[in-house]
């Protein structure tokens, strides 16, 4: 599944999320983390807040300024509703 | 959600305008005037205690001032732990936003040294040390272990009571002191725009929250005012013990009793009550929670009147 074409979730939050990463690094390298992450999560789509927190810790493994993002990711989801595991 | 007529990149602006620095409202060294009440009637309410002459009432106005300004440094200590968490989960977002929070953190740091600096000027002209409560980062903890709509909806309570405090009542009082009502004037022109950034991040968590996270929200909120009312009692013991050290009296049973249910009152409307009824929070308090959120709402303001 291409990340442009991912079901990110109704509410713009999951958008958001991906925006943060594309910002940093450009459309088609944020497209290529953002899909690669997610297939190591384990998501297929990116529809609550529990799936954001999950592919925030996912960034924060890669480091650097990925793990920045990772962190907001996750914070914003946190900060949502998301239980952390 | 909320209907809001304001954004991010406005209240920055705003920010910029009203922004001070602490040494243009309190320079190091200030002096504060004893004579004249710092607190209006209409918060620190001690007129009806016939007990005490008008030199005794002046006197726990100053105290009950110093209580006031050290529970707004209290809260605050937790206000700048959200705005803090709030500001990273914008970064790499949304600018305008990241600017708002990181200004506004900023600004609860420059308030709580404001209400040092005005502390230590306090304890050195009253002649006795006050009693406050002092353990901020304690209470800090558990607030911000709630859900997090409920902590904004807190904040935003307290931010909205600020400016009914000022507007209310200081603004225009030719009685109090004028340095006491200038610096609450530059405290609420801050805190106004706090409380459109609260607004427009309940907004942003209460648009993507579900029924059930609304629920605990509430629950958690109206949990964290009764947590607080405890607090607000036991400030006002403090501020009894306070008084009659600094007036060496002693108060006998009943009169400590009637000075506790006194001062607890007035601290229960002015933090408390006076935020629950501004009729900005009631609005998007309702919005958020619907109609029979607004009437447990009503009904704990009630209870607390």
């Amino acid at each position: 599944m291409s990340a442009q074409s991912q079901p990110l979730g109704g509410d713009g939050a999951a958008q958001k999320a991906c925006d943060k990463i594309r910002t940093v690094l450009g459309t088609d390298r944020g497209n290529e983390v953002i899909t690669s992450t997610m297939r190591a999560a384990g998501l297929t789509a990116i529809d609550t807040a529990d799936d954001r927190y999950r592919f925030g810790v996912e960034l924060t493994k890669r480091g650097g300024l990925l793990e920045a993002i990772g962190r907001a990711v996750m914070v914003q989801a946190l900060l949502q509703g998301a239980k952390a595991a | 959600m909320l209907n809001l007529k304001y954004d991010y990149a406005g209240c920055v602006k705003s920010s910029e305008k009203a922004a001070w620095t602490l040494d243009e409202v309190m320079p190091v060294g200030t002096r504060l005037d004893f004579d004249k009440p710092f607190l209006p009637e209409r918060l620190a309410r001690t007129s009806h205690l016939s007990f005490l002459d008008d030199q005794e009432r002046l006197k726990l106005n100053h105290i009950t001032s110093n209580s006031y300004l050290n529970l707004f440094g209290f809260v605050e200590e937790y206000i700048l732990h959200m705005a803090i968490q709030h500001a990273q989960a914008e970064m790499f977002g949304n600018h305008d936003a990241l600017r708002a929070l990181t200004r506004f953190a900023d600004e609860e740091l420059k308030h709580q040294a404001l209400f040092k600096r005005y502390r230590d000027a306090f304890d050195q002209g009253f002649g006795h040390r006050c009693e406050v409560l002092e353990n901020a980062s304690d209470i800090a903890g558990v607030v911000l272990s709630k859900s997090p709509i409920a902590v904004v909806v807190l904040t935003l309570h307290i931010e909205l009571m600020t400016q009914d405090h000022y507007v209310g009542s200081v603004q225009g009082d030719d009685k109090l002191d004028p340095f006491f009502a200038k610096l609450l004037r530059n405290h609420w022109m801050e805190e106004s725009q706090h409380a459109r950034i609260d607004a427009l991040e309940l907004d942003g968590l209460a648009s993507v929250a579900t029924a059930e996270v609304k629920a605990k929200a509430l629950e958690d909120y109206l949990a964290i005012g009764g947590a607080f009312d405890g607090l607000l009692k036991a400030q006002a013991e403090m501020d009894v013990r306070s008084l009659s050290k600094a007036l060496s009296r002693t108060f006998n049973a009943d009169e400590v009793a009637a000075l506790v249910a006194s001062q607890h009152q007035s601290y229960r409307y002015t933090f408390l009550v006076s935020g629950m009824r501004h009729g900005t929070f009631v609005e998007h308090f309702t919005s958020v929670f619907g109609e029979s959120g607004a009437k447990s709402l009503s009904e704990v303001a009630q209870a607390l009147s």
